[in-house]
């Protein structure tokens, strides 16, 4: 296997790529009882639309999520109870962009290895258990429907984009779900579950060649299809609206305020265009900036609020949210703010702090089991390397981010989402 | 991981968790303080009134600036309920020396900054500033008030107020607004004299520096804190129910909330509490649970079905999403597993993975910074005297029968249900 030395961040990770195609991680845990395995597909909530063979498919809403709950049958019963029977605690989650099945356990990792593997890439539905499963998903989906912080998040998307397929929940719906039965999973589990399409990354204190070993001997050859994705139409830099807005039971309104920017390639550039999102975003109001500090003072957010860049398969946002009484006063002040640094540039010493401090927490969030695991699948699904964020930050300077912050947030590319309380509603 | 005890200064303690395996540093005061109606809110408004600004950085763009030069440290308040204390505070994070110029003392700087927050905060005549006060009263009163927004929590916190109406665990670790509402400047900073005087601390690292230049610049720093006799502070595990109370709210809401609140008698000092561990753990514990199992998985009902300890205070308490409809189906069933549990209808497989899945997680537990400084800070309040050692060996020799009885003493206290409008 490879091994790569990450000096700045006192990090070590061996790689390879399987006969079979998969792409494979140990990250050496030295001195942790703990040992987390984590594998995930390439397949989401967006890939409902998809080619394979040159015959068109159109999959329900949700479909990615209802394989991942139903993944955990085996013919012999069900993987979650064989595996939490040695004390392992698996779990898995579907996202946008990914399906990851993990588990973290102290003993009997390569017992618990080698049932992750196969129950996720030995499908088992019957009519029955599909059923069954309708019941639990509609309640987990009546759950996100009356929680705030899902409709916040989930209505952005919807106003933001036109075309693409993030305007859907990634559970979908009630009703989108009816439709589902066995031989759709089946379909999709064969497309998608290919271990070409796949990675598995370890972050335990195990040797890596006998790690590489499980995976060859228990995960299938690949069977070489690789199927086309379509998000629709191309999206206009525009979004479908500027400002969406639901009454519910909260006490007071929430927003989340994000531009949209245009899409960007894979590669190295998406983990350059996040950096630099992300000290833009905190430059122009994080907790270090001048703004902020003035809005909370005014009582305009608290230190609930926060600011981010998101890129979901190249499509990325930087987002502000938070609760306020005033939420379009903070959208304005933002803007303001925003159009004075385009027009004066961005104060270097500001500039050097938040770099220094992103730099900081980043390297802090390498003690996370899980978040390595999950930013290296993510990066090498993005085509790039997470673990040069140390080298990346020393390309970007004040100028590049007076550039990001004049193209990309102004009014036109502004969305507002807001949930406001149902005792306001006229 | 090695563990250290010292009294830097009269009831003033420090524990050292020391450990290279990471690559942040913890460190957290927590002033200990009984939990009360009278001085809940003046409790949880303080840290957040103190961290607004103090002799080294007056103001939040200064704070800000302070840490952001330390590779981003962090600091934010912290007020935590165990059992009837009330434990407020602050707590720091920042990045590991080794991550830092040979020239930098994140440690000492960060005791200095600690010591300044705590001992000398911006003052207008001779009292906490008007708008600092002001500001915090407001954010949180809305944190209050934001309970609401998530039913889960809502719905708990329901249950916990009508079920210990009578008891200091019935109050909320952030107070309620009504007395946050009457907090002026003055009361708030004579209250704060109080404290300071008559509380016991208890500060907490985890991580790795060197131990001896820690504790001598925490001594520097808190060298001002006035120390006279301090309040005492404990939980009492209250009285076990004389009949079931049910209560219901009606919400604008797509899904149902069902809590129940049990009374275990049993509490983490008590001889039984490693087999009432286990009986949580094969009742609602995880996804081996006979509520996950038969709940969930055999009847649909739900997609969370579960039971949770609070071990300081001896209460177990159950909640479910549900489909209104299912109401009585779904109370019923979760009484019926508890009744099975109470006839001894518990296999080996459920015993051995509930024991497996505790074990695993005591293993670990020193594997994250964040969850080994709370498990010792309850261990050091809550008189909890078990390490993770002596609790895994403990769990190994639990009998079904333990289990059995540990289920046939507790009792249900009280059920709410969330419920939506049609």
């Amino acid at each position: 296997m490879q091994k790569n030395t990450y000096s700045r961040l006192d990090l070590t990770v061996y790689s390879d790529t399987l006969s079979n195609g998969l792409r494979l991680y140990v990250i050496p845990k030295r001195g942790f009882s703990k040992k987390y395995a984590f594998f995930a597909t390439n397949y989401g909530s967006l890939d409902t639309s998809f080619s394979v063979g040159g015959r068109k498919i159109r999959s329900p809403d949700g479909i990615a999520h209802y394989l991942e709950h139903k993944m955990f049958d085996t013919e012999d019963g069900h993987a979650l109870q064989a595996m939490s029977a040695t004390g392992a605690s698996p779990n898995a989650f579907t996202s946008y962009s990914i399906t990851a099945y993990h588990f973290e356990s102290t003993d009997s990792f390569a017992e618990n290895l080698r049932l992750l593997l196969s129950f996720v890439s030995v499908p088992y539905f019957t009519d029955e258990t599909v059923e069954k499963e309708r019941g639990i998903i509609s309640q987990e989906i009546r759950m996100y429907e009356d929680s705030p912080g899902s409709r916040l998040g989930e209505n952005l998307y919807r106003a933001m984009y036109r075309n693409h397929p993030l305007r859907v929940n990634i559970a979908g719906t009630v009703e989108s779900i009816q439709q589902i039965d066995p031989q759709m999973l089946y379909a999709c589990h064969h497309t998608f579950y290919d271990p070409s399409n796949m990675v598995l990354c370890i972050a335990a204190d195990e040797d890596p060649e006998a790690i590489r070993s499980i995976a060859e001997e228990i995960l299938p050859p690949s069977s070489g299809q690789i199927p086309e994705r379509d998000y629709g139409d191309s999206e206009p830099i525009q979004p479908d609206r500027p400002r969406i807005e639901q009454y519910m039971e909260v006490s007071m309104p929430m927003f989340a305020l994000a531009f949209k920017c245009p899409e960007i390639p894979e590669g190295q550039e998406r983990l350059r265009q996040e950096l630099l999102g992300d000290l833009a975003a905190e430059i122009l109001c994080g907790d270090s900036s001048p703004l902020y500090q003035k809005l909370y003072e005014q009582g305009l957010i608290d230190s609930g609020f926060g600011v981010g860049y998101e890129c979901i398969k190249g499509m990325p946002n930087v987002s502000f949210a938070g609760d306020s009484d005033e939420p379009e006063t903070v959208m304005e002040e933002i803007l303001r703010e925003a159009e004075r640094i385009s027009r004066e540039g961005v104060d270097p010493s500001l500039f050097d702090r938040v770099r220094r401090a992103s730099l900081g927490q980043r390297i802090r969030g390498l003690d996370s089991f899980d978040g390595v695991c999950y930013r290296l699948t993510g990066s090498y699904f993005d085509g790039s390397d997470y673990f040069l964020f140390p080298e990346c930050y020393d390309t970007i300077n004040p100028e590049d981010i007076r550039l990001f912050i004049a193209e990309h947030i102004v009014t036109e590319q502004a969305v507002l989402s807001l949930i406001l309380p149902v005792q306001q509603e006229a | 991981m090695e563990k250290y005890r010292v009294e830097l200064l009269p009831d003033v303690f420090l524990t050292v968790l020391d450990t290279d395996k990471f690559r942040t540093n913890y460190l957290s005061l927590n002033i200990l303080r009984p939990l009360r109606r009278e001085e809940a809110a003046l409790n949880a408004l303080l840290p957040d009134v103190l961290l607004r600004g103090c002799r080294i950085c007056p103001d939040m763009q200064e704070i800000a600036a302070w840490l952001d030069q330390r590779y981003g440290a962090g600091v934010q308040s912290v007020v935590r309920k165990k059992g009837e204390i009330q434990a407020i505070g602050f707590f720091f994070d920042y990045v590991n020396e080794r991550f830092a110029e040979p020239k930098e003392d994140l440690t000492g700087d960060i005791c200095n900054l600690l010591g300044s927050f705590l001992l000398e905060p911006v003052l207008d005549d001779g009292v906490f500033r008007q708008d600092y006060v002001d500001g915090e009263k407001v954010n949180l009163c809305n944190a209050i008030m934001a309970q609401i927004n998530d039913k889960r929590i809502y719905a708990a916190m329901r249950l916990r107020q009508e079920m210990f109406s009578g008891e200091a665990y019935g109050v909320s670790k952030n107070g309620e607004k009504e007395d946050v509402e009457t907090i002026t400047a003055r009361s708030l900073y004579e209250h704060y004299r109080y404290i300071l005087g008559h509380s016991r601390i208890e500060l907490m690292f985890a991580g790795r520096t060197d131990r001896d230049h820690l504790i001598d610049c925490l001594r520097r720093s808190l060298s001002a804190l006035p120390r006279e006799h301090v309040d005492a502070v404990g939980t009492e595990p209250g009285p076990m129910p004389e009949q079931v109370r049910e209560f219901q709210e009606t919400m604008d809401v797509k899904q149902g909330n069902l809590v129940m609140g049990f009374r275990t008698g049993i509490t983490s000092a008590d001889a039984a509490y490693p087999a009432l561990l286990m009986f949580n753990g094969i009742y609602g514990g995880g996804i081996t649970s006979k509520l996950f199992r038969n709940v969930r998985e055999k009847l649909s009902l739900c997609y969370y079905a579960s039971s949770g300890l609070d071990r300081i205070k001896g209460v177990m308490v159950v909640s479910s999403g549900i489909d209104p409809e299912n109401y009585a189906a779904t109370k019923d069933e979760i009484l019926r597993q508890l009744e099975a549990c109470r006839a001894g209808d518990i296999t080996e497989e459920e015993i051995t993975s509930v024991r497996n899945a505790l074990c695993t997680s005591l293993r670990s537990s020193e594997d994250s910074l964040g969850r080994m400084e709370d498990f010792y800070l309850t261990q050091e309040t809550g008189g909890f005297s078990y390490t993770p050692e002596e609790l895994m060996e403990a769990l190994m020799h639990v009998t079904t029968e333990q289990i059995r009885q540990a289920a046939c003493s507790i009792h249900l206290d009280t059920v709410f249900f969330l419920k939506g409008e049609n």
